[in-house]
């Protein structure tokens, strides 16, 4: 299997509102998309990097990671040992190479209420591999659903 | 509120009518009632009545009725009672829903 632990191309996305979750162990998880080859969570969930190593044009690398993200982001809310607190994903950093062509951010807020639990700590390559593991969730079919749950859960008043 | 809602018109889906009992059978037809981190049933609060709702429902309406009367201390009370573990199984069963959407 040839090393892949030296990508230069990376998207970090910056993570708010996943709570009371600690991974130990933190590790680059080998993950299977036409683009995109490796993942990484940081240990507090504050943070999804995803690396690549392609010469696609720019825009369509993050147009691309937005959907990766969202699958990615939409399973994560919904592993029952998370806590959501007015979650959010933003584009932090787009490097290719050594340049950092951060262009673009976009913003998803859900709000649930803050709450203080116990702290869970999980090894990070078990938690990510069973939180990737079976195929994409959102299909054409329920896209639109997920979309509106998705929205439903922005609204801070609700 | 609004989540519930969405997740009475997912069960609702091919039922003749949009009501809070298809929530609750849904609830107990895919065994969302049993296990560890069960949804809870109680009795419900409605006058003249008996039956058994479903966490998601009793709190909804309990909600709903705080709000009618403008009661805001029930309000922050029935809020403080609405956990993340709560709410974290409510996406579960929503999710189930939307995967299981015939």
């Amino acid at each position: 299997m040839p090393d892949t632990t030296l990508k230069e191309n990376y998207i970090v996305y910056k993570i708010e509102g996943l709570n009371n979750c600690k991974l130990q162990n933190v590790v680059k998880l080998n993950f299977d998309d036409s683009i995109f080859e490796q993942v990484e969570i940081s240990s507090n969930l504050k943070e999804i990097k995803l690396y690549f190593d392609s010469e696609e044009d720019t825009n369509n690398i993050i147009e691309k990671a937005n959907t990766v993200l969202f699958e990615i982001f939409k399973r994560l809310i919904l592993n029952k040992e998370i806590d959501i607190s007015i979650p959010e994903y933003n584009v932090d950093v787009v490097r290719i190479g050594n340049e950092d062509i951060t262009q673009l951010q976009i913003n998803e807020r859900i709000a649930i209420r803050d709450e203080f639990r116990m702290q869970r700590s999980f090894d990070a390559k078990v938690f990510l591999e069973e939180v990737l593991s079976g195929n994409n969730l959102v299909t054409d079919a329920n896209k639109l659903l997920y979309r509106k749950l998705l929205s439903i859960m922005r609204n801070p008043e609700e | 509120m609004v989540l519930y809602d969405f997740l009475m018109e997912i069960v609702s889906k091919n039922k003749p009518r949009k009501e809070q009992k298809n929530v609750s059978d849904f609830i107990r037809e895919n065994g969302f009632n049993v296990g560890i981190n069960h949804v809870v049933f109680r009795t419900t609060r409605r006058e003249n009545s008996d039956f058994l709702e479903d966490d998601f429902t009793y709190y909804r309406n309990e909600i709903a009725h705080a709000e009618f009367q403008n009661d805001f201390a029930k309000y922050e009370t029935l809020s403080s009672a609405v956990t993340n573990v709560l709410i974290n199984k409510l996406l579960e069963v929503i999710h189930f829903g939307i995967q299981n959407l015939e």
